[in-house]
């Protein structure tokens, strides 16, 4: 007998996903639904179970007895009723085969209550109410309701208990050794992403052989050698205007052995960047990318987003604790019109929205803070937007290296079950999508579970203190090919394939090793400890698979229940992809025109400063740091926003990871999305200095600060890409040795750019995101970035200049002109240096930084955090240039910030910061409001609470 | 007497648990974090415990509705767990996901009815926080001495709603509301987000009938020192120098065996 509940809301003010559902099929420009119901189904089979049983079940354990209501069916195969023509009704289950981790929890607990129960299947019912189309329902649903690669609509009489016969997995003989060029391109297309360089090598290593290649070969070294794993571009050899110039990814690694920071304690070896944080403890960070699955599945991208950078933590060493996250978001503004959305993409408010909602899901339920980020935006992260997922974790100073497995090792998968997610996704992230991806791409998304990885974690640290593996890593791109591959070398594994556990069956032995299945993590684990490892696993209720052992014989084997489906030398895997050579010539570049409007008036001045502050990029991102929990673990002290009213904007987070150590951790990001397309090189310094000056404006020392370097850049077979990045890197390398900046970790991001069915191409600006983490030892020295005084002298650090070019009042105001603001950085390491010298000294009540918008937005958002005010003197401020009102105030020179000094401490302030650009240009007053005067004549004077509505707005109407 | 036993229940998807166990350490206690599977299997002996702590997290994944997995367990496998606790003068305390257990199980309903805790109102997770005052009827021991409090809220599904109204009025009276949300600097009714669900009758802890099991939405355990409040205490005219932390409401559950 096989019994349906169906569990569903009495009021429709509890039903979160059908008020949910109706706004996004909005954003599928489908404007006539009117409303949406749902409900879950759960399908009981049992030949035991009595009706009153059964409503046993559906009232304890299934319906909240307040809000819920239910229903009980018979199934009979019978065709349900005909319903009214207005309501569409849609059931969603997985496909037969695929595991149900739900479904299994609801079995147990049916069991527990001591009822017979033979299988539990859950399925989603949608009711749609309104005049829709059969082609706008078929739309709905693929794109909202369910995903192919694992779900199915239920069809009518379709059994909910069926039973899959497995078939034996397929393997394919490729004869790559014989292929003609045109044979190897052929074969590369779509699939494996290698050029014909590449190709020919692995045609010369089979002809050599005098053998076929398997697919899972060819498929290994296609993702070993793809961009993603490999990084092409940032091992090419560079010549540029005739000289040469060693790789990129030489030059940024020459700046932290040149540094030679005796607290760096890990770097570039590991799946994260450690650094000292006290006499017993590290800290490690790290940050990724995960820019295209999240174009063509938003939620389910930026979900593995997170749960991926996670697992780079727990990876570390001999595995971290992760404590806190940070995103930096990039999207298209998301009130763009539909006529200007091209086909093959997504809205780019449903894209905020899900991405958001992916990064909140994962992050929250594995209870870690995402304490900082930031979310800019333009145009062109229309085809793809990009998402960086970072985390910080804290591990023991003496399994902060990188174990090192030993022959005879087992190799050992923890967490998640495989299935097809993310086949190709190394090698996919490695192209250009196109108007056609999500199609054909689909099932390179990855689906998370983030309870399976809480387990994994959970299991891990019991694990770690144990002290039962030589090493771990995590199972990112490439899966375990990538992992095992890398673990494995030089030394060599044996991997029984048919030992990893599935989620459903596959169809192709390929696909059990490159896989990118979320949660897993891969162990080296000595035969004696296995019973002790299998043991912690079992209580944590986490699944493991002992799939083979390292070896010494530096080669790549892979069985299929005892036959070879790949034997592959190591060196050649690591070390055969031919190097890039790019031979380059900076064009002469162009200065934009200026573009002036007159001096403003007052009005226009007030104006420009409510504009300003609604811009994207400055606007408050206050609701979506909201929907992730930034407090759990109770070790954040300095929030994403501050102050009385919780409002005022932080520079950074202060995280204090040890319960019982004072130290801390500053964690903060710089990010500019306008200036690298006018000047790379400005950007890259640029963003070095924004990481920085957060870490100085929370009282952090440069002298202990570290960066990470992300970068996001379009295809580098267009040239100007790898010019782009030549120039970006000079910046980088340049701020960073100036500033005693080691560079601990880094990720690299190519072929960010979508093809329309017109052939136009939309490609992202060049970004580099950098990633600051400062250890400062006494947490009660943290400065504020609000104003929590009615008293006190208003200071500017820093030096402004007429550095307007892409700046977000010339955005709001049609102008262009002068430049890209510039660093000095021995100026501004000076200004660092003697600000915190000031603050260890006690003398700064409040600090905030100067970037997106300028001094003007600074102080607005002073005044919006405060309950106090600002007056400030445009004629006191340090000037270089036209001293327009408007350019003073909105310039976005680097090396600035606000600085708050009590009126007792002002002459000690002023002498701490002799010989550097700093000047008192105002005071606290006790008003609410910021007033800006010129000379004694007033410009203008804005409320709090008017700064707010027009900061607040934006972002407020998407989340 | 020794030092109280505070045995912190962690389930698969629970993670207050590290700040929740520090927190009673700190307080005084022998704290120890149990996996509810060794429970059942008897591989701790709860009965050597005074205090019983469900923390926060998604237990099981929130599977059917948060708490609901984790609540049948107890139910089914190890129902004299919270009784042993309640029929020997000993203390319960359930946050947030604890809370929505410990309602699953049904322990705040009244004679006249039952409560639940549903969808926020905004229909969204919220972070933030909130000023809650101790109604002057409530008397359980883990509010003793607090008066008005801040704390952080970080949740999706803390609507307190009940059956009908005569459920909040009996709880109301009996003196079983034991934290309430409110206005953060003024007086009269708190409006959302200070109200940040939508709770009914701005509630934000209840006890059982014994006064001895506490649930709340809130986190004491993320307000540990003074550090990690939003505004640098005493600089704030609205909010004591001295303002009561969170570790209070653990200070007052061990010292209740001290």
């Amino acid at each position: 007998m096989i019994y349906k509940i169906v569990v569903e809301k009495k009021d429709r003010q509890y039903d979160v996903t059908g008020l949910h559902l109706v706004s996004q099929i909005e954003l599928l420009d489908i404007h006539d639904v009117e409303a949406a119901r749902f409900a879950y189904a759960y399908y009981l089979k049992s030949d035991q179970l009595i009706p009153s049983a059964v409503y046993d079940i559906a009232g304890r354990l299934l319906a909240d007895p307040v809000t819920e209501t239910f229903h009980v069916e018979v199934i009979d195969g019978a065709p349900r009723n005909q319903l009214t023509p207005r309501i569409h009704e849609l059931e969603i289950a997985l496909n037969h085969g695929v595991t149900d981790a739900t479904a299994s929890q609801v079995l147990t607990a049916v069991r527990q209550m001591g009822f017979d129960c033979a299988a539990v299947k859950l399925t989603r019912l949608y009711a749609l109410e309104g005049d829709i189309t059969a082609d706008q329902l078929s739309q709905i649903a693929r794109k909202l309701l369910f995903n192919p690669v694992i779900e199915h609509i239920v069809e009518k009489g379709e059994q909910p208990f069926i039973t899959i016969v497995q078939e034996e997995p397929r393997l394919e003989m490729l004869p790559v050794g014989k292929m003609s060029d045109e044979e190897l391109m052929a074969l590369s297309h779509n699939r494996l992403w290698l050029n014909l360089k590449e190709m020919r090598t692995i045609r010369d290593y089979y002809a050599a052989a005098g053998r076929d290649a398997t697919d899972v070969e060819i498929e290994t070294l296609a993702q070993t050698w793809s961009e993603h794993c490999s990084h092409k571009v940032f091992r090419a050899r560079l010549v540029i205007d005739g000289q040469p110039r060693e790789s990129f990814i030489k030059r940024i690694k020459k700046v932290t052995t040149t540094l030679n920071k005796p607290w760096c304690l890990s770097t570039f070896v590991d799946n994260s960047g450690v650094i000292e944080f006290d006499d017993n403890w590290g800290v490690c960070f790290k940050v990724e990318t995960h820019n295209k699955p999240s174009s063509i599945e938003p939620f389910g991208g930026a979900h593995t987003g997170a749960g991926g950078v996670i697992r780079d933590i727990m990876g570390t060493g001999l595995g971290a604790k992760p404590v806190a996250n940070t995103d930096v978001l990039c999207f298209a503004p998301p009130d763009m019109d539909w006529k200007d959305i091209p086909s093959g993409l997504l809205h780019p408010k449903r894209v905020m929205q899900q991405v958001v909602a992916g990064i909140e899901d994962y992050g929250n339920k594995m209870g870690i803070p995402t304490v900082n980020g930031g979310v800019c935006f333009s145009e062109r992260f229309l085809g793809v937007p990009l998402v960086y997922a970072g985390s910080v974790g804290v591990i023991e100073k003496d399994c902060a290296l990188k174990g090192q497995p030993r022959p005879g090792d087992r190799i050992v998968l923890i967490g998640g079950l495989t299935g097809r997610d993310g086949i190709h996704g190394a090698t996919f992230s490695s192209g250009e999508l196109t108007h056609m991806s999500e199609t054909i791409s689909s099932q390179s998304v990855q689906i998370g579970h983030p309870l399976v990885q809480k387990k994994a974690l959970d299991a891990l640290l019991d694990l770690k203190q144990e002290r039962l593996f030589h090493a771990v890593t995590d199972c990112g791109g490439g899966g375990l090919s990538s992992s095992v591959g890398e673990m494995g070398n030089p030394g060599g594994v044996t991997v029984e394939l048919s030992h990893v556990p599935l989620k459903y069956p596959l169809p192709f032995v390929s696909e059990y090793w490159i896989s990118e299945s979320q949660e897993r993590m891969l162990f080296a684990v000595p035969s004696e400890n296995m019973d002790l490892f299998r043991e912690i696993c079992r209580r944590h209720d986490v699944v493991m698979a002992d799939i083979g052992q390292f070896t010494d014989n530096g080669k790549l084997t892979l069985r299929f229940k005892d036959k070879d489906v790949a034997v592959l030398d190591m060196e050649f895997l690591h070390e055969g992809c031919p190097h890039r050579e790019y031979d380059l010539k900076n064009p002469t570049s162009a200065l934009r025109p200026e573009q002036f409007l007159p001096p403003p008036t007052a009005d226009a001045l007030t104006e420009g400063l409510l504009k300003t502050l609604a811009h994207l990029d400055v606007c408050s991102k206050e609701p979506v740091a909201r929907v992730y929990d930034h407090e759990v673990q109770g070790k954040t002290l300095v929030k994403p926003y501050m102050g009385g009213k919780q409002r005022g904007p932080s520079d950074g987070a202060v995280l204090k990871p040890i319960y019982d150590s004072n130290h801390g951790v500053i964690i903060a990001n710089g990010i500019n999305v306008r200036y690298g397309l006018i000047d790379p090189y400005r950007m890259g310094l640029s963003v070095v200095d924004e990481a920085v000056r957060q870490v100085v404006a929370l009282g952090g020392s440069i002298d202990y600060t570290a960066i990470l370097d992300n970068f996001s850049l379009p295809s580098p077979e267009n040239l100007q890409t790898v010019l782009d990045l030549n120039r970006v890197v000079d910046g980088l390398c340049e701020a960073a040795m100036a500033y005693g900046l080691p560079i601990i970790s880094g990720k690299d991001s190519f072929y960010n750019q979508f093809q329309t069915d017109n052939g136009a191409v939309i490609a992202v600006p060049p970004v580099l995101l950098v990633s600051s983490i400062c250890v400062i030892d006494d947490v009660d020295k943290v400065i504020p970035n609000y104003i929590y005084s009615p008293q006190g002298r208003l200071y500017i650090v820093g030096l402004t200049r007429d550095e307007l070019e892409a700046s977000c009042y010339f955005a709001q105001t049609g102008q262009s002109g002068t430049s890209i603001p510039t660093v000095d950085l021995d100026i501004n390491k000076n200004v660092y240096g003697r600000l915190h010298r000031a603050m260890r000294d006690g003398l700064v009540m409040t600090a905030h930084d100067c970037s997106d918008g300028g001094l003007a937005v600074a102080a607005a958002e002073l005044v919006i955090g405060s309950d106090y005010g600002l007056e400030i003197d445009l004629a006191r401020i340090p000037y270089e240039g036209r001293k327009r009102p408007d350019f003073v105030l909105f310039s976005e020179s680097n090396g600035r910030l606000l600085v708050v000094v009590d009126a007792a401490s002002a002459s000690a302030f002023e002498a701490t910061m002799a010989g550097v650009p700093c000047a008192q240009i105002g005071s606290i007053i006790p008003r609410n409001e910021l007033v800006i005067t010129d000379g004694g004549k007033k410009l203008l004077s804005l409320s709090g609470e008017k700064l707010y509505a027009a900061w607040h707005a934006p972002i407020a109407a998407i989340i | 007497m020794a030092r109280p036993k505070a045995l912190i229940v962690f389930a698969p998807g629970t993670n207050c648990d590290e700040e929740a166990l520090y927190c009673f350490q700190k307080a005084g206690a022998h704290a120890d974090r149990v996996l509810v599977s060794d429970l059942f299997e008897s591989q701790v002996d709860y009965r050597e415990y005074q205090i019983l702590a469900f923390p926060g997290g998604f237990s099981y994944g929130d599977c059917i509705a948060a708490g609901r997995i984790l609540a049948n367990y107890l139910e089914t496998q190890l129902a004299d767990l919270v009784r042993e606790f309640v029929e020997k003068d000993k203390l319960v305390i359930g946050i947030c996901n604890g809370f929505q257990t410990l309602a699953r199980l049904g322990v705040f309903n009244a004679d006249v009815g039952r409560i639940t805790l549903e969808r926020n109102e905004s229909l969204k997770f919220e972070c933030r926080w909130v000023r809650m005052r101790v109604p002057d009827n409530a008397d359980t021991i883990f509010v003793r001495g607090i008066t008005d409090i801040w704390m952080p809220i970080g949740h999706g599904e803390g609507r307190v709603l009940a059956s009908s109204p005569a459920v909040i009025d009996s709880l109301m009276a009996d003196g079983r509301v034991a934290l309430q949300y409110a206005p953060h600097y003024n007086d009269g009714e708190p409006l959302y987000p200070e109200n940040p669900n939508g709770s009914e009758r701005a509630i934000a802890g209840l006890t059982d009938t014994t006064k001895r099991i506490f649930g709340l939405m809130p986190h004491p355990e993320r307000f540990l020192t003074a550090g990690h409040c939003f505004v640098r205490l005493g600089t704030h005219p609205k909010i004591p120098a001295n303002a009561t932390l969170g570790m209070k409401v653990f200070q007052n559950a061990v010292g209740y065996f001290s």
